[in-house]
């Protein structure tokens, strides 16, 4: 790991891109430098792409920033080989997902550090468990559920602002900065609010039960207690999850209560 | 079996197809299984008769029904035409300038409009026309919503059928999502290559040969985005860009008919139309009862009046075509006008380059002078900022604004004959605003002396002042104070 202002070797760059893990900041002074090596290793067809999508390295570093958020604050306690697997397709999903062009106007704004935090462990965490429980719902068709919840909340603190109306909260903001998505993906986000209005015990998309149960599990477990220690913290949002079960779905709840434990949560 | 047609008059003029298919009992069946060619029925009522399709590269064009010995003759023939008008793209012969096609949908919309039907009832003939005319398999349009949607909206298939929207891929709707945020045109003649197509299409569903984004866009506004895909004849190029594009505008224009059209029947239903001249806030009060409608008929008072005109704009109109003139004027008004509503103002009238404003009528706003100077300020600054740019990028570097303000006594009301009402103000105060305006240099906002010695409490204070300022018709010079917000 380099550490911020730190040189790196071009090689150490070129690794680093090639394993799509890590940015790096290229100085003004050592851009030509770069220009020449990129050319050199063919690596100006990566160039090329970034800026057909106006791509800037600001856009790139907070896309790395944001996978980072995931796959730092959601990770399994003791990872077994078959875990290790699902982390490693659920890592390829989301990169994968934050990378598509749709996401775009989502990374060019340039929401405050805890709304991406937020959104990338809720996201991580809803496809770690959908990948962890196919016989509850499968991956299939839930491209667009996982752009909702990339997006799902975009103003005030998530540690705060929370209520059944933060996705209108949501929707004005994509009015107010023109940014355009899908209807599917738009719909989902009103859908989940409307759900968690409601309170409803059951409904018929299971993948969007889990991002809502998820969604409000990291919302309590950010405020649900001032002790550090995350084990406390995880029995008081439990806690409180269960004392609201009846917003949730039922199996979902039950496999979720399971589920969390074998995850280490960091906010 | 049929998999899609297009337009036979494309391919073949019918004199063609009946010399070559005389000799041949046959029917030859068109894009909408019309009968287009026949001959010598008796015979082939009598002979083992063969259906097919001529095809080109795996696309049915037309169905053939022959004898069986002669129908591998005339397929062959049949295609070969297809083909040899394909390779040489002879078709495109008729997109110069692209006046046919254009011309063609305007008609179209002219048809459409007199038979008063709706635009998704018409869209979809337009689709097709571009369709056959362009010669793509597909050929869809994606609406923008206010609430940051995009969603499929009116399609043609590849198999010529209306498209339905369950039917239309993710990867399809994201490319649109993608094209309406960065407002360019998406163009791939190998999308199995490229790299933004293909995170657009993670499953990677169908591929097309290639396709066309193209953004339609309403004051630098994406609403729509037209979707065409799988060009048959050959690579899209700078030619098929440039006919695309114009066809685009067509549709732009269309669809920015269909608004003004969907606003003001709106405004009919809502307001019976006041809305048009009054801002809504003015509007809210008259609903509410809160103006006397005396104040609306007729009587002398005192009102802040306010013009802006459009400076050098004689020779900006020499510089630009008409309708861009119009596109270019809109844009600056759709800015004012947001300013002056904002600022509770009642839009008067817009006469060409000029617009007219008033404060203090229909209802009493005590701070009617701050208003309509905080507005002038405001106009200023936004044409600098938003409006300034777009008249830059049509190459117009002279663009700006003066305005002048003045407050005094006029009559307010509706003037006019019973066919034609104008609710307006006359008087002296108006004339001298619009002299006022008629002096300010872009980026100025001329009042005169004594009225703003009248406001005591103003904030904002006036940048110079100028002396003994001649103005027609009045015998003696004034003083006047000056503004120039861009300045400070």
């Amino acid at each position: 790991m380099i550490k911020k202002n730190q040189t790196a070797s071009v090689n150490f760059i070129a690794k680093s891109l090639l394993e799509e893990n890590y940015f790096a900041y290229i100085t003004h002074e050592d851009r030509n430098a770069w220009d020449e090596w990129a050319v050199k290793n063919r690596r100006i067809s990566l160039l090329e792409n970034f800026s057909e999508l106006d791509e800037n390295q600001e856009l790139a570093a907070r896309k790395a920033k944001y996978l980072q958020f995931a796959i730092l604050n959601v990770r399994y306690k003791n990872e077994s080989l078959a875990q290790k697997d699902l982390v490693n397709k659920a890592e390829s999903l989301l990169r994968k997902s934050i990378h598509n062009p749709i996401m775009l106007p989502y990374f060019i704004n340039n929401f405050d550090d805890s709304l991406l935090k937020h959104s990338a462990r809720v996201t991580y965490l809803t496809i770690l468990f959908i990948m962890a429980h196919p016989a509850l719902v499968s991956l299939d068709n839930t491209q667009a559920l996982i752009f909702s919840s990339i997006i799902h909340e975009l103003k005030g603190d998530p540690a705060t602002s929370f209520n059944p109306n933060s996705y209108e909260n949501t929707i004005e903001v994509l009015q107010k900065n023109k940014m355009i998505f899908p209807e599917s993906v738009v719909n989902i986000i009103q859908s989940h609010g409307e759900l968690y209005k409601e309170k409803r015990k059951t409904s018929s998309n299971i993948a969007l039960e889990i991002f809502l149960l998820v969604n409000r599990f990291d919302h309590i477990y950010l405020t649900a207690t001032q002790n550090p220690g995350r084990k406390i913290r995880l029995e008081k949002t439990l806690e409180i999850l269960n004392g609201i079960a009846e917003s949730f779905e039922g199996t979902v709840f039950e496999y979720f209560k399971d589920y969390i434990f074998h995850i280490d949560y960091i906010v | 079996m049929k998999k899609d047609f297009f337009d036979i008059s494309f391919f073949l003029d019918s004199s063609e197809v009946a010399v070559i298919c005389k000799l041949f009992p046959h029917k030859l069946f068109d894009s909408y299984q019309n009968l287009i060619s026949s001959a010598k029925l008796e015979q082939l009522s009598q002979g083992e008769i063969l259906s097919t399709s001529i095809e080109y590269k795996n696309d049915a064009f037309f169905t053939l029904e022959a004898l069986k010995e002669d129908s591998f003759h005339l397929k062959k023939y049949l295609e070969n035409r297809i083909e040899g008008h394909l390779e040489f793209r002879k078709i495109l012969y008729s997109y110069e300038n692209n006046k046919n096609t254009a011309n063609d949908l305007l008609g179209a919309l002219s048809l459409a409009e007199k038979s008063a039907l709706r635009i998704e009832e018409y869209m979809p003939s337009f689709l097709r026309l571009i369709r056959s005319r362009f010669l793509v398999k597909s050929c869809t349009i994606f609406l923008v919503t206010e609430r940051g949607k995009i969603s499929p909206w009116i399609g043609v298939g590849d198999d010529g059928q209306d498209l339905k929207k369950e039917k239309i891929s993710f990867c399809d709707i994201s490319c649109a999502a993608l094209v309406s945020n960065v407002k360019k045109i998406f163009i791939s003649n190998c999308p199995a290559e490229n790299k933004t197509y293909l995170s657009c299409n993670p499953d990677m569903a169908e591929i097309p040969s290639n396709f066309i984004y193209i953004p339609l866009m309403k004051n630098g506004e994406v609403f729509a985005v037209l979707e065409l895909k799988n060009y048959l004849a050959g690579n899209v190029g700078d030619k098929e860009l440039s006919v695309i594009q114009n066809l685009s505008r067509v549709l732009c224009q269309i669809f920015i008919e269909h608004f003004s059209n969907m606003q003001i029947k709106h405004l009919e239903k809502t307001s019976t139309g006041l809305e048009k001249y009054l801002s809504a806030n003015v509007v809210a009060q008259i609903k509410k009862n809160e103006v006397n409608t005396k104040e609306i008929s007729g009587v002398e008072k005192e009102v802040v009046v306010l013009f802006a005109k459009i400076n050098n704009f004689s020779e900006i109109s020499k510089r630009v075509s008409a309708s861009v003139l119009i596109d270019l004027l809109n844009f600056h008004y759709e800015f004012m006008a947001k300013v002056i509503n904002a600022h509770n103002g009642t839009i008067d009238k817009i006469i060409g380059n000029v617009i007219m404003a008033i404060w203090n009528h229909p209802i009493e706003q005590k701070n009617a002078f701050e208003l309509a100077l905080n507005a002038a300020i405001e106009m200023q600054r936004i044409s600098s900022s938003h409006v300034v740019p777009v008249y830059k990028e049509r190459g117009i570097l002279n663009y700006g604004i003066g305005i002048g303000i003045n407050k005094g006594k006029a009559v307010a009301g509706n003037l006019g004959a019973q066919q034609f009402m104008d609710f307006t103000v006359i008087g002296d105060t108006i004339n001298l605003a619009q002299r006022l305006e008629s002096k300010a240099e872009s980026g100025e906002i001329w009042i005169k002396k004594e009225v703003l010695s009248s406001e005591r409490d103003l904030r904002v204070k006036p940048n110079k002042m100028v002396s003994d300022v001649k103005i027609k018709g009045k015998d003696k010079p004034i003083d006047v104070f000056v503004y120039t917000p861009l300045a400070s």
